[in-house]
């Protein structure tokens, strides 16, 4: 009898997954943990595969590259030492020439900002307004408002200046342009007091308009606020720099 | 059947997603920084050789060493004022960045964050000499603002068309500054804006570094496809203010030059 039920209980066991029991098989025990930690690698690379070879591999490449370093054993000859020492003397000297002594106008036309530079030192700064950067197109003709960039001089200085209207000036307004001697063409107290040509038609004047100052909005000219015009005005004489950037 | 035909499925997604493709991107990463490495020494050499062909370093006394660098800057800076245009000094041991033009110092910024790649550590006397006694010729502009803004207006019919036109200047426009330039076709210095830091709401400025990592990353990955060693840019980023990176990005001209001083 006991061996009939050891047998039958053996046979009910082995016999279980033909009895559909395949589903019931005892549940492994996930480990949570490890889950956890793999999904977060995973996650790292993909999400940090674009980023490292952007910025971490330069960082590593550059930590490969020799670095010179000059030697600190070796003393230095004193001969050689003292030629180069003389050469950059001279050399110094010859780049401290190319500034100005005197007196020089610095404007910067991305900020609308002035610098006015006595010996070397600015004696006075403040804002201004310059080319607006517009192209009128209109008459056949195209004009670019424009302040020209680099270096000039002051050509000559005026005082109560006229305005000589150009053609661009009509047809910005929309009227006819006049002939080259119409009086229309002439205005009074629109430059300010004081008006300082740099060539080309270009100026250094005052302005009607003391709202717009420290704005991109004029021709390719270049306004001062009523006190600082006087300023530059006598500051600077014929012949000094005006360098535009 | 269908349930065991859907674990398989399942189990050979998490196999590619999980394994082969993480695999994959890890190898890729290495290999591209393995071969980005040797873009890097390569480019060292390659400069070396130009100078030296193969010979042993000359090492100077360290007083030495500092005045050579002195009187090749000075020399570059004599070359730089015989050009007409707008030149650049950058003076990276005082930490300066000058505008000029005919050797007088238009304006002057002094910085105070700046990175520099080792490779600029790594020239000998002699190519030293030879690459900063001069000036660096600029090839190529880029930048998240517009470098000319010049807005094209076409003329009014009458007065009151040029009345209704007329516009006032826009100032209330937020814009992220940074731009860089390329130098004799080798090298990159970049500013970028110290003010504060780029942020999502800085769409120019997020696809113009966009733009930058693509056409490195594509160039560098098909020379890697094609067995070539990737060419190797060494980019200087300086930080300086809003006003001043947007001031010499728009002063300089495209001919424009710049002298450099380590």
């Amino acid at each position: 009898m006991e061996n009939s039920e050891v047998n039958s209980g053996n046979s009910s066991v082995s016999e279980a997954p033909l009895l559909g029991l395949v589903e019931t098989a005892p549940t492994r025990k996930r480990n949570w943990g490890r889950i956890m930690a793999r999904t977060f690698l995973v996650l790292i690379i993909y999400l940090g595969f674009v980023p490292f070879i952007i910025l971490v591999t330069p960082v590593i490449a550059d930590l490969f590259v020799p670095v010179y370093s000059p030697d600190q054993q070796v003393g230095a000859d004193e001969a050689r030492i003292r030629t180069l020492t003389t050469e950059i003397r001279s050399l110094e000297k010859k780049v401290d020439k190319l500034t100005p002594g005197n007196v020089y106008l610095v404007i910067n036309t991305t900020e609308n900002h002035f610098s006015l530079y006595k010996n070397r030192k600015i004696i006075l700064e403040g804002i201004c307004s310059t080319g607006s950067l517009i192209s009128l197109e209109g008459a056949n003709k195209k004009w670019v408002f424009k302040t020209p960039r680099g270096d000039h001089k002051v050509l000559g200085k005026l005082t109560k200046p006229v305005w000589r209207k150009p053609d661009w000036a009509f047809v910005e307004e929309g009227l006819p342009i006049p002939s080259a001697t119409h009086p229309s063409r002439y205005e009074k107290g629109t430059l300010g007091d004081y008006a300082l040509a740099i060539g080309n038609g270009y100026l250094i004047h005052g302005t009607l308009y003391q709202r717009f100052l420290g704005l991109p909005v004029t021709h390719g000219c270049i306004r001062m606020s009523d006190k600082d015009l006087k300023m530059v005005y006598e500051t600077l004489p014929v012949g000094s720099k005006v360098f535009i950037y | 059947m269908e349930k065991i035909k859907e674990k398989r499925k399942g189990s050979l997604l998490g196999f590619v997603f999980l394994k082969a493709i993480p695999v994959l991107f890890v190898l890729a990463a290495v290999t591209y920084t393995v071969v980005y490495t040797l873009s890097v020494r390569n480019k060292v050499n390659e400069w070396q050789m130009k100078v030296d062909s193969g010979k042993e370093a000359t090492l100077l006394p360290a007083e030495e060493w500092q005045l050579v660098r002195d009187k090749a800057f000075l020399n570059a800076r004599l070359a730089l004022a015989a050009n007409d245009s707008l030149g650049m000094t950058l003076n990276l041991r005082d930490s300066l960045v000058q505008l000029e033009t005919k050797g007088v110092v238009l304006r002057q910024v002094k910085f105070e964050e700046v990175e520099i790649p080792n490779f600029f550590r790594s020239f000998q006397p002699s190519l030293y000499i030879k690459t900063f006694s001069k000036p660096l010729k600029i090839s190529e502009f880029g930048g998240t603002i517009v470098k000319d803004p010049i807005t094209v207006i076409k003329a009014p019919k009458d007065t009151i068309e040029a009345a209704r036109n007329k516009t006032e200047v826009d100032t209330s426009k937020v814009e992220f500054v940074e731009w860089h330039m390329l130098l004799n076709k080798s090298f990159v210095i970049s500013f970028v804006q110290s003010d504060r830091d780029l942020d999502m709401k800085d769409k120019s400025a997020l696809k113009y570094r966009f733009d930058r990592y693509k056409s490195t990353l594509t160039g560098n990955v098909k020379d890697i496809l094609r067995f070539k060693v990737p060419v190797y840019y060494p980019q200087i980023t300086i930080y300086i203010p809003k006003s001043e990176a947007k001031s010499f990005y728009r002063a300089l001209s495209k001919k424009g030059e710049v002298v450099i001083r380590f």
